[in-house]
């Protein structure tokens, strides 16, 4: 606790902290109306299905709990970036400003500094799964349906995996800053990383690869791919009859599990063995 | 020994920045650590208190060993002062004395004692170079320490604020508190260290007392109306083996120990009247650069 609150001295009083948690929740809070707005956009010119198929699309089920968990933990997958930036400007700045070492000669040890910022990223986990899991109530109340707890905990295995997706972002965002330790290089290398190249070295494998389960196997083995991964699929797709994993992927959590651990150690590493000059 | 360093070392790939010393720093002391620039001053305090891990060698704080929790009985700034530059200094102070397992006990205290307390409110970012640092000694002063490490803390200030950092240095030091104090500036060690050591290129090449250090060799500085008439005189006197002018002042040493008034009155015969009579005292200066020149 005295290590969260430490942390929580520093950032509390932090305008860019301010910001960009403000801008998270936003996000956070637009998102259901965003789907909402999408949904009568479907409906206003989704011919094709009403016509041809006779499915209106605000029919789809998905504030319902048998699909809430799926889609809210992928959907809010997309809000991770702010999160990762603001580690990013967390730990850079105290790398730029020397204040780790001032936290040094204190007399904090190097392994309490490295949990006070991993606390910060537990933090944002459980703060964020929480706020999901809420939303997910909120969001399932206002439709007419079952509300036992059968219902409620049905496939909640989902906010596990968006929890450890968030987490293991964090971490190798964590890392990118522990390695360069300037913040504005950072963003911009983390951002090239999850948007370009990891994306550029899986579409390679695509080409290369002529079996579908080869791809799969082999791009997993990178730490942004397993994490996005960690929820499995794209859970619309079952709106179009296509096949949806109805649970986690016990082999994806496992690889998300092991980057996360490796990604833990290279950080404790980077913090505790450098010299602070 | 409040500190003890035992063959520390720091090498930086081929370049050994501070090689193999051996330091011992009394309790209550105010220890001055000379040296020029790249001497191995900063790696040796960023070694001890933590910051940057030897490549060999042991050290031991209070005679014990050099866990964290040692550190906490240590205030201590590096190079300059390092805050959170969106925090007041107050706040800044807070984690200080929360990372020190301090509360905030003693933070009003202590910016009352560095002449803070009035802009304890304003930003970090926004006190002058000045403010800055005796911010810094502040957030050294909280959790009253048992010593205090002051790197170059007069670096950048005007002479208005070297007055005020050493008159603050001076108070701290007569609470009795241990103050290891690292300049380059020797005139601000002689007059507030009592003991210093002289590193060069990451060695010891000194360890001593600043006031037996600096005592004269039995000269006098002496000083009248007619400097030339003054010198002239002096030369003829058979009791000085070496007569010298530095300046407007006239140095003097006798064949064999002499006091003042003998001297006086020696002038006195002659029809000179001294306008300024005093023991001549090397200053930290001449024996820094003549340590220097010797080690070469």
């Amino acid at each position: 606790m005295r290590l969260f609150y430490i942390e929580w001295l520093k950032v509390s009083r932090s305008r860019y902290f301010k910001w960009m948690m403000g801008a998270w929740l936003l996000t956070f809070l637009i998102v259901p109306l965003g789907v909402d707005q999408f949904l009568d956009f479907l409906e206003r010119n989704g011919d094709f299905m009403q016509n041809e198929l006779n499915i209106s699309p605000s029919a789809f089920p998905i504030f319902h709990f048998s699909d809430i968990w799926h889609n809210l933990a992928y959907v809010y997958k997309l809000t991770t970036v702010f999160l990762c930036i603001i580690v990013i400007v967390n730990v850079g700045q105290e790398w730029e400003e020397k204040t780790i070492r001032q936290n040094v000669i204190d007399g904090m040890s190097r392994m309490e500094y490295f949990m006070s910022k991993t606390l910060l990223l537990v933090g944002f986990t459980i703060i964020s799964t929480l706020l999901l899991f809420i939303l997910g109530m909120i969001l399932a109340a206002t439709t007419e349906q079952d509300m036992s707890w059968s219902a409620i905990t049905g496939n909640i295995d989902f906010l596990f995996g968006y929890s450890l997706h968030l987490f293991l972002h964090l971490s190798v965002a964590m890392l990118f800053i522990n390695v360069f330790r300037k913040v504005g290089l950072t963003v911009l290398l983390f951002m090239a990383y999850m948007y370009i190249f990891e994306p550029l070295i899986l579409g390679g494998f695509f080409l290369y690869m002529h079996h579908e389960n080869d791809w799969v196997n082999y791009t997993h083995f990178f730490p942004l791919e397993a994490s996005w991964r960690a929820v499995p699929s794209i859970p619309f797709q079952k709106y179009l009859m296509m096949y949806v994993a109805p649970h986690l992927d016990a082999t994806r959590v496992y690889v998300a599990l092991i980057w996360t651990g490796l990604i833990f150690y290279f950080n404790a590493l980077l913090t505790t063995k450098r010299d602070l000059r | 020994m409040i500190l003890e360093t035992e063959k520390l070392t720091k090498k930086y790939g081929k370049l050994t920045a501070v090689n193999e010393l051996d330091l011992s720093i009394p309790q209550g002391t105010v220890f001055g650590l000379l040296g020029p620039n790249g001497s191995g001053k900063t790696t040796t305090l960023g070694m001890v208190l933590g910051a940057i891990r030897p490549s060999a060698g042991q050290f031991k704080w209070f005679g014990t060993g050099n866990s964290p929790h040692l550190r906490r009985r240590i205030g201590a700034i590096l190079e300059h002062p390092v805050f959170y530059p969106h925090l007041s200094g107050e706040q800044n102070l807070k984690i200080s004395a929360e990372i020190k397992r301090k509360g905030k006990s003693d933070i009003h205290q202590v910016l009352e004692f560095v002449g803070l307390h009035e802009r304890k409110k304003d930003p970090f970012k926004a006190y002058s170079l000045g403010m800055k640092q005796r911010l810094a000694i502040a957030s050294a002063l909280v959790a009253d320490p048992d010593v205090l490490i002051l790197d170059e803390p007069t670096n950048g200030l005007d002479p208005e604020g070297i007055h005020d950092m050493r008159d603050l240095i001076v108070r701290i030091a007569q609470t009795g508190k241990t103050i290891v104090l690292a300049s380059h500036l020797l005139d601000e060690v002689q007059k507030v260290c009592s003991d210093y050591a002289v590193l060069k290129k990451g060695k010891c090449i000194h360890k001593g007392n600043v006031e037996s250090d600096l005592l004269g060799d039995g000269g006098w500085r002496i000083k009248s109306n007619d400097l030339d008439l003054l010198q002239k005189t002096a030369q003829e006197m058979s009791i000085f083996k070496s007569v010298s002018k530095d300046g407007n002042v006239l140095i003097v040493k006798p064949e064999n120990s002499i006091p003042g008034s003998d001297l006086n009155n020696a002038f006195m015969d002659k029809g000179i009247v001294l306008s300024e009579l005093s023991p001549s005292q090397n200053t930290l200066e001449q024996k820094f650069l003549e340590l220097l020149k010797t080690n070469q």
